[in-house]
């Protein structure tokens, strides 16, 4: 499956719950999937997507959606059992793994041959993790809005991109209406 | 709030209380052990213990994002390992991020290794545009609250180091 028609569909399934976007095409994608206030586009800071979600999750009541890649997880593995100590039941991580770094020109990651995230992400102590394919894509990720499970959703996708045109926003403009947006609660 | 003996805790829960910040992210460390200690003991502070420093900015920025007032507590050394998230997160969406730094390689120091980012610290922070505050003693967290709540208010990062004397400190 495309990340870009992933995250389409994600974005369908959305009301009002949080999105924090890993940086370049992910959140290029995003932005073209619709914008909305509760994205939260990372431009920067490659590997911060789960830390600020699980920030998020742990200090106000809705739900987290964090898209992150293979690439930027990989720089900061860590942070799977910082989420698997926390356990917060309002964030759902998807990790779209097209096994390389899209934005640099689709260089390989490991997880291209050798390592399996799903796997590292349970090792980390995160029970509800599930590699999933495109036709149960919708069905899952509606079941983790509802329920709060499945809480890692391990999606690969193909190499490529929808997007290369830069978001038209600063910085602060993303902060400051993120900020007000979510100020209201769900 | 229950008191300890310990006049060196007591004055940082104190700032602490004073300017509302929580959770409280934390690494530790061998002279900031009592303090953490202490925060863990008190329902008033959620303390998130994370893997790395750089991780613990990124889960600052997102409970300031959710309407906390977070702050860290990390050791010198981790002051590198947070410098791309510092930069590129916390000060390009101005973000403010409040530092309580153990100042390792300072005197009393008996690890070597802490040497080298224990002395970066002070230009490593001015590099970052970080306003950056020495606490030699209890007295000198008193005299921070303000300085820290301006910065805030300006969405400016604040750190403050703690050199190993000031866990011995008095008064």
């Amino acid at each position: 499956m495309k990340r870009d028609e992933v995250i389409r569909e994600i974005v369908k399934l959305l009301d009002d719950e949080i999105v924090v976007c890993n940086l370049g095409h992910p959140s290029q994608e995003l932005y073209l999937a619709g914008d909305r206030h509760q994205n939260f586009y990372m431009l920067g800071s490659m590997g911060m997507a789960l830390p600020i979600g699980l920030g998020l999750a742990l200090s106000q009541p809705r739900k987290v959606i964090v898209l992150e890649g293979d690439g930027s997880l990989l720089m900061n593995l860590g942070s799977l059992s910082t989420l698997a100590t926390a356990q917060p039941n309002n964030l759902l991580l998807v990790i779209l793994d097209n096994g390389s770094y899209g934005s640099t020109g689709y260089q390989p990651t490991a997880t291209s041959s050798v390592a399996n995230l799903a796997a590292i992400a349970r090792a980390s102590g995160n029970p509800s993790v599930e590699t999933v394919a495109e036709k149960e894509l919708s069905r899952k990720v509606r079941s983790s809005l509802e329920s709060g499970l499945p809480r890692i959703l391990h999606i690969p996708v193909e190499k490529g991109h929808a997007s290369m045109k830069p978001i038209p926003l600063e910085p602060e403009q993303i902060k400051h209406r993120f900020m007000k947006a979510i100020r209201q609660g769900p | 709030m229950e008191q300890t003996q310990d006049i060196t805790v007591e004055a940082v829960l104190s700032f602490l209380e004073q300017l509302g910040l929580d959770p409280i992210i934390t690494l530790p460390c061998n002279y900031t052990a009592p303090l953490l200690n202490s925060l863990a003991g008190r329902s008033r502070w959620t303390v998130i213990p994370c893997s790395r420093e750089e991780e613990g900015v990124g889960i600052a920025c997102g409970a300031y994002l959710g309407g906390k007032r977070p702050a860290m507590i990390f050791q010198s050394s981790g002051l590198g390992n947070a410098s791309n998230a510092l930069a590129s997160l916390s000060g390009l969406y101005r973000i403010p991020a409040v530092m309580l730094i153990s100042q390792r390689g300072t005197f009393g120091e008996t690890i070597q290794a802490q040497q080298p980012m224990g002395r970066l610290a002070p230009s490593f922070l001015k590099c970052l545009g970080i306003p950056f505050y020495e606490i030699l003693s209890p007295r000198d967290m008193e005299s921070v609250v303000e300085p820290v709540e301006t910065n805030l208010a300006r969405c400016m990062s604040s750190a403050l180091l703690f050199p190993i004397s000031y866990w011995t400190s008095e008064g």
